[in-house]
């Protein structure tokens, strides 16, 4: 049984965010809403406001990633009243779509603020979030002009992991459950690796076994430092991120 | 029907009234809510428990109360507010029934919760906290079946020695049941605390003081509502007057206990700093309302009316404001927990550790990445707490005025 994990090399990252779009692309997911970021984030803290931002030359900026950590020890898991977060023998982390009750104790379980609840249905909030950016082409969740009538952006095939199901267009789905990055479960299951691991322009994101020493995930952190978030509060997470080394001075 | 209605008088009749209109339109408020979603809340997913789960501690709180004053009357034999006992289960009976309807709005699939009994994952508090509520409802009425044969009885007319065949039954089944319920009542505030307890990412929360707290918080809650409910029903009665005056001492010694147990905390908290700090500057800023005035100075100005006022004004005054008090202390209960965040990175080369932002979930603010959301309730979950609260007074008025009020 393989035991998944990615690693993010920050020195590799460009910020450009390739990740985020293509996920959300591939995901369905609405406008607003993301599995994993990169934020652009000023590392003299001071100098930032709430949204993290500052102007330069006081910030210098350094790319910040957030996703799933697929914990070993996984408060999330450990909180489902019903059991629809569970984690797999290989690690992955997945949520049954169709047994949440959506009682939001795993956002409040989990540490790294990674998971995201379906505050109304989502071809709502894209219907929102396209009227927000004044879109010349009125998009309703559903119906593109571009497309044929009924077709849903996303990913339109339905995973389902022993019968539970995992994956699919987040827009298909209803209000009021939660949702998380799944390392696109669906793809690892056919050998294939997650998409932003697979669209990262810098090959910053690497995604293999750790139990095999041969995987690039594993020869990767045996010639590097690698610091996992939150390490203190024992949830063993699966995502390794090298450090920056090469920091750009800072502008006096 | 009429004869029933005669036992009530108009103006009872008219906060009764005005009490079931308003959970009417918190039921209406709550269809308006399911066809929404929970985007017409002001919780977002970086807040995601706000004010239905504080009210829903509070509820437990106080049902928590009620058995607790009950059983102690058979444990410690406590004989002057034996009269009071079967109202104290009937208030623990309506608040624990209460306190699960509370959760029901709050969740983003109400219609799925059967899932809780077909797939409990047994590591989930909230699933013990279940099985410990349900539990104590069962465990209350019983207690208030218990004293309400005896009311019968003597409201039939029965011959003396009957009635106090019939009295010294039920005070045998009291003991017999005291020592299995009292352990209930702390155990449901223990669950409930534990729910937020065991989270190791909320420095708010986590740790063993969390507990004790809530049951001091309960016995403040739980008997002034006895209190109430017994001055709504009987009055300031000659025969009660001792009753009322040990539930007095009772509240007074809680509402200490309650407020040394919170300044400890703060006292440690203050000492340390760090990000213990960032908790009391939340507490003292943003929430001064609740910190200060709610928690600090109500539960002071109770304290002293319950030591120093026994009339009919001072027990009525001291226990409305108990309430209000441990119920600002509930609120306190999810900012700190949530705007502090321990989601931060630091790394080698990092002079400090740097939030890291959570996507906000929805499209209707300017922005969808924050590290703080200042969370204030929306009026409609405040129109469906209401709701919820006026039905938990009203049928539990009703009950009291059926079976003991007669």
């Amino acid at each position: 049984m393989p035991r998944y994990a990615m690693v993010i090399d920050l020195n590799r990252c460009t910020g450009c965010r390739t990740c985020m779009v293509a996920c959300a692309m591939k995901n369905g997911l609405p406008p607003g809403m993301f599995w994993t970021i990169v934020t652009w984030t000023p590392y003299d803290v001071k100098q930032a406001d709430r949204r993290g931002s500052a102007s330069y030359p006081q910030a210098p900026m350094l790319p910040l990633h957030n996703i799933c950590n697929h914990c070993d020890n996984a408060p999330c898991v450990r909180v489902c009243p019903v059991g629809a977060t569970y984690r797999r023998e290989d690690g992955i982390v997945l949520i049954d779509y169709e047994r949440c009750i959506g009682c939001r104790y795993c956002i409040s379980a989990c540490p790294y603020g990674v998971r995201v609840f379906l505050w109304e249905d989502p071809g709502r909030t894209l219907g929102d979030g396209l009227r927000k950016v004044k879109s010349p082409y009125p998009y309703k969740a559903g119906e593109d002009k571009m497309a044929e009538p009924g077709y849903i952006y996303g990913d339109p095939v339905e995973y389902r992991d022993r019968g539970r199901l995992v994956h699919t267009s987040v827009l298909k789905l209803r209000r009021g459950i939660v949702t998380k990055c799944t390392w696109c479960v669906e793809r690892v299951d056919k050998g294939l690796k997650p998409v932003c691991v697979e669209v990262c322009v810098g090959r910053a994101r690497i995604f293999g076994d750790l139990d095999d020493p041969n995987s690039e995930v594993s020869q990767v952190l045996a010639r590097k430092n690698a610091v996992r978030r939150l390490e203190h509060l024992g949830t063993e997470p699966k995502v390794y991120y090298i450090p920056k080394t090469n920091w750009p001075k800072v502008l006096e | 029907m009429a004869s029933l209605m005669k036992t009530f008088k108009p103006l009872e009749l008219g906060v009764m009234g005005i009490l079931l209109a308003l959970a009417v339109v918190g039921l209406v408020t709550w269809g308006y809510q399911i066809s929404q979603g929970l985007i017409v809340t002001n919780m977002r997913n970086l807040f995601p428990w706000g004010l239905y789960i504080a009210t829903f501690a509070f509820l437990v709180g106080t049902a928590a109360g009620g058995l607790i004053v009950s059983s102690l009357v058979y444990l410690l034999n406590i004989r002057e507010l034996k009269p009071l006992a079967p109202l104290a289960s009937l208030t623990a009976l309506v608040f624990v029934l209460g306190a699960m309807a509370m959760v029901l709005p709050d969740l983003g699939r109400p219609e799925r919760i059967y899932n809780m009994i077909l797939h409990p994952n047994f590591t989930s508090l909230l699933v013990w906290d279940l099985i410990v509520l349900v539990t104590y409802a069962i465990l209350s009425a019983i207690h208030v079946y218990i004293g309400w044969r005896v009311y019968v009885a003597k409201l039939r007319g029965l011959p003396e020695a009957e009635v106090a065949r019939v009295e010294e039954e039920s005070y045998r089944w009291g003991r017999m049941l005291a020592p299995i319920s009292l352990p209930f009542a702390v155990l449901i505030h223990t669950v409930t605390a534990w729910i937020f307890a065991v989270n190791a990412g909320r420095p708010w929360w986590y740790g063993g003081y969390l507990a004790p707290s809530f049951i001091a918080a309960a016995l403040v809650s739980g008997s002034a509502v006895v209190i109430l409910t017994s001055l709504a029903l009987y009055g300031f009665r000659e025969d009660l007057r001792q009753a009322y005056n040990t539930m007095m001492k009772f509240l007074g010694i809680s509402i200490a206990i309650l407020l040394f147990l919170i300044y400890q905390d703060y006292f440690v908290r203050w000492w340390w700093g760090g990000e213990e700090h960032a908790i009391l500057s939340i507490l003292y800023g943003r929430l001064w309302p609740t910190t200060i005035l709610g928690e600090l100075l109500i539960l002071l100005v109770a304290f002293a009316l319950a030591a120093k006022m026994r009339t009919a004004t001072g027990a009525t005054l001291a226990s409305a404001l108990a309430l209000v008090g441990v119920y600002a202390h509930r609120f306190n209960l999810m900012e700190p927990a949530y705007n502090v965040l321990v989601n931060k990175v630091l790394m080698p080369g990092l002079s400090e550790p740097i939030p890291v932002p959570v996507v906000l979930g929805d499209m209707k603010h300017e922005y969808w990445l924050y590290t703080y959301w200042p969370y204030i309730p929306s009026p409609v979950e405040f129109i469906i707490t209401i709701g919820w609260l006026a039905g938990i007074t009203f049928t539990l008025y009703l009950l009291a005025k059926l079976l003991f009020g007669r």
